[in-house]
């Protein structure tokens, strides 16, 4: 399949791909969809459905019955997404325990939101992985910049020097004639 | 397949790195997304799907109203689980190696010879 896609989105599609590796609890899955976006809108969506009827790989069972019953999936799918957009903010105050802070009707909102993510997804993954199968960046490898930027960011603080640390350290520098 | 083997070894790396740190939710989520990816590499039914699923609502919804002690049940659950799922994945791994090595993907590179790290008693000697 010949796709005609640029440089560019070939490195937003990676991070993406990166993004969805990095993170969890709902993230992930929002980085995932849009990578599935991405390359539906890359490929062309008759087309996918095209390869997905008549695919012949180990997961050929379940990737046919997608392409065939396409239009029930992909209200599936747009149901998840929605889902996900709503339950991704509230998944971080679970593990903080601070959740008794939030208004009851945004907990019944993330609770009928949550109930509908399952832990076991395999049609969506199906999806992606035969869309990255045949899509141009197969054959790239992800940078260790683009794990590195969300797995950090909820575990601990981001080291900043401290302004005056930094001046004082520039004037040693001046003083010496050194360039350190 | 050069990224699901990247994404592959980053997702188990960090869901030790959870596991750990005691983020207990994000280590089974973290796992489970692995496997996901694995049962769609293999193309495997997974019969206790369902279960799983179940699991995991009770554990999430066990968490809205804190009750430690099923928590920590539920948890040692999917750790139990986890145990025995750990063989998809590698095989899934162990698969993906093998295509790769069909392809050509080839990373000999890294450990040309003369460069830093390589082990000093493969390196030839000079005539």
């Amino acid at each position: 399949m010949q796709t005609n896609n640029t440089f560019i989105l070939n490195q937003i599609m990676v991070r993406k791909w990166a993004y969805f590796g990095s993170t969890y609890l709902g993230n992930d899955l929002f980085y995932l969809l849009e990578f599935i976006d991405l390359c539906l809108e890359d490929l062309g969506e008759d087309n996918v459905v095209e390869m997905l009827k008549t695919d012949n790989s180990q997961n050929k069972k379940r990737l046919n019955q997608i392409g065939e019953n396409w239009n029930k999936f992909s209200r599936q799918y747009a149901g998840i997404k929605s889902d996900v957009v709503k339950s991704k903010v509230y998944y971080d105050k679970i593990e903080k325990k601070d959740f008794s802070k939030i208004d009851s009707a945004d907990v019944q909102i993330f609770l009928r939101c949550s109930k509908r993510i399952q832990l076991i997804q395999k049609e969506i993954y199906a999806l992606a992985i035969f869309l990255l199968a045949h899509s141009k960046i197969r054959g790239q490898t992800v940078k260790d910049t683009d794990f590195k930027v969300l797995e950090n960011t909820g575990l601990k603080k981001l080291e900043v020097v401290p302004r005056r640390a930094m001046l004082d350290h520039k004037m040693e520098n001046d003083r010496d004639g050194t360039n350190r | 397949m050069a990224l699901i083997d990247n994404i592959l070894i980053k997702m188990v790396n960090l869901h030790e790195d959870f596991r750990l740190r005691g983020f207990n939710m994000r280590s089974i989520w973290m796992f489970y997304k692995c496997y996901n990816v694995a049962i769609n590499i293999l193309g495997i039914e997974d019969k206790t799907e369902k279960f799983k699923n179940r699991l995991w609502r009770l554990l999430v919804s066990a968490q809205v109203n804190p009750d430690n002690k099923k928590i920590k049940r539920l948890e040692a659950e999917f750790y139990n689980l986890i145990n025995s799922d750990l063989i998809i994945v590698t095989d899934a791994l162990i698969t993906i190696q093998e295509e790769n090595d069909k392809l050509g993907i080839n990373k000999s590179h890294l450990w040309r010879k003369g460069i830093l790290g390589f082990p000093a008693w493969e390196i030839e000697e000079r005539e």
